[in-house]
């Protein structure tokens, strides 16, 4: 097994935490932070004293108040926990140049090529967070020889842990735990698995490459292999995306094509920005919106790229039925990405939406999202902001 | 109870160049001042080209989040909290 050089620092309870952190009349008490307040709000993350009684991030609030009647719900306050992802990855480039923010509470850091004792770097680096973003604000630090492992050891110990896995180490961490505690198993791969003979980790270590690649029929299996042997496959960060998606869970459901409008407006924003991050232009989207006992769904290909969000919009939107029943979720994704290509379009029509668009964007990056929106807009109030879970890079 | 407030406040800060630190000491509210014991967490966000410094600050038992804006340098009141149950 390699050196253990990566590490993987975690924010315990991140949204709770930084609430606690914030008011410190919170502390100590069972806080959650869920999309929204009533009895149907998705929690999106509970303080280490809610965790104690048992409530888990994903719960509906209605049934965390059962175990909880005195539970404190908050709203999430995204600039704040922004700023604090920010702040932190300041803080750990002082520690290592190669840091990757794998989520809005998930750093990988890389100590290729660093001298040092990984242990003392991360007991300083523990100091340092108390001292600059809070002394209520605690990480789980894990550290491997990949990133893979990285991350069982930051989930090994919480909160505020720290564990390393080593040669000497892993093969006891191993029989400690389950195959679903593995990242990137889930209950049916774990079934898959248990189908061949392989009802734990350790069991998983000991197949052979060629046994794992015909379990898994495809080279998922050699992947496994070296993850579980400590080597390096997941750290390649990927140049260009093959698709965006963005989801959102709306609070008062989307009664008609209006009420759904703004989302569906800031969902097209959220994808058409990040697919401008890579200069690229989308020529498919896809939706799927699901409502009390129905769903809707649809795909759009174009020949011509769409090269932001506000086209993105301006094409699905008319393609959305008029609706009687209730939404209360939706999903974009944009896929089949292009480079972006600036060539003037024959439809002036077309050639002046675009201008204009790029314009309004511009506006919106500088005096705040929902100074300019479109006219389909209107209606109704307000444009969401929301976060993402996933990959925020 | 936590209660979303939104509403203009006086603020009396110190600017202290010696220890490089700039904080609110004390707020004036429904004719009341509130001297600031401890100051839970301060950030900055930009909403559009405006810069707001945020002051999550405690006095006395309660809570205040202090929202300055650095266009018109006005101070909002925007959320109380007093005892928790």
């Amino acid at each position: 097994m390699n050196l253990a050089k990566k590490m993987l620092l975690d924010i315990n309870s991140c949204f709770a935490t930084i609430e606690q952190q914030a008011n410190p009349l919170l502390r100590g008490k069972e806080v959650v932070v869920a999309a929204y307040v009533g009895e149907r709000g998705c929690i999106l993350a509970a303080s280490k004293e809610a965790k104690k009684l048992g409530i888990k991030t994903g719960w509906q609030v209605g049934e965390a108040k059962n175990i909880c009647s005195n539970l404190i719900v908050l709203t999430p306050d995204l600039e704040k926990y922004r700023y604090i992802n920010k702040k932190l990855k300041k803080l750990l480039l002082k520690f290592c140049p190669k840091v990757q923010t794998k989520s809005i509470d998930e750093f990988a850091l890389d100590f290729e090529g660093i001298r040092g004792n990984l242990m003392e770097i991360a007991i300083k680096i523990k100091e340092e967070i108390k001292k600059n973003l809070g002394e209520w604000i605690t990480v789980s630090i894990g550290i491997g020889p990949n990133i893979f492992l990285a991350k069982i050891a930051s989930n090994f110990e919480k909160p505020d842990g720290l564990v390393e896995i080593n040669e000497k180490n892993f093969w006891e961490i191993y029989g400690k735990l389950k195959l679903t505690d593995l990242h990137g198993i889930n209950i049916k791969t774990a079934y898959k698995l248990e189908i061949n003979g392989i009802k734990t980790p350790q069991d998983f270590y000991q197949k052979s490459r060629q046994e794992l690649r015909s379990i898994f029929e495809s080279i998922c299996g050699d992947y496994w292999y070296f993850r579980l042997r400590g080597v390096e496959v997941d750290d390649k960060e990927r140049k260009y995306k093959k698709s965006f998606s963005a989801i959102f869970s709306l609070k008062n459901p989307a009664k008609n094509r209006v009420d759904l409008s703004p989302v569906l407006f800031q969902l097209c924003l959220k994808v058409g920005k990040r697919c401008n991050r890579q200069r690229m232009g989308a020529r498919a989207v896809a939706w799927w919106a699901q409502g009390e006992n129905f769903n809707l769904s649809g795909k759009l290909h174009k020949k011509e790229e769409m090269i932001n969000g506000w086209e993105i919009f301006r094409e699905i939107y008319p393609k959305i039925p008029e609706f009687k029943n209730k939404i209360r979720k939706i999903v974009i994704i944009i896929y089949d990405l292009q480079k972006k290509i600036w060539q003037k379009n024959m439809l002036i029509d077309k050639e002046k939406f675009r201008e204009t668009s790029e314009v309004a964007e511009k506006i919106n990056n500088k005096y705040g999202m929902g100074t300019i929106f479109p006219g389909t807009v209107l209606a109704s109030k307000k444009i969401p902001d929301f976060i993402g879970f996933g990959n925020i890079e | 109870m936590i209660q979303k407030i939104n509403t203009p406040v006086s603020v009396m800060m110190d600017f202290n160049c010696r220890q490089n630190k700039v904080k609110p000491i004390q707020i004036q509210w429904n004719n009341r001042d509130f001297k600031v014991e401890k100051i839970g967490m301060h950030y900055q966000f930009y909403k559009g080209k405006k810069l707001f410094h945020i002051f999550s600050v405690t006095s006395n038992g309660m809570f205040f989040k202090l929202k300055l804006n650095t266009d018109s340098l006005f101070w909002n009141l925007e959320e109380v909290t007093d005892e928790l149950g």
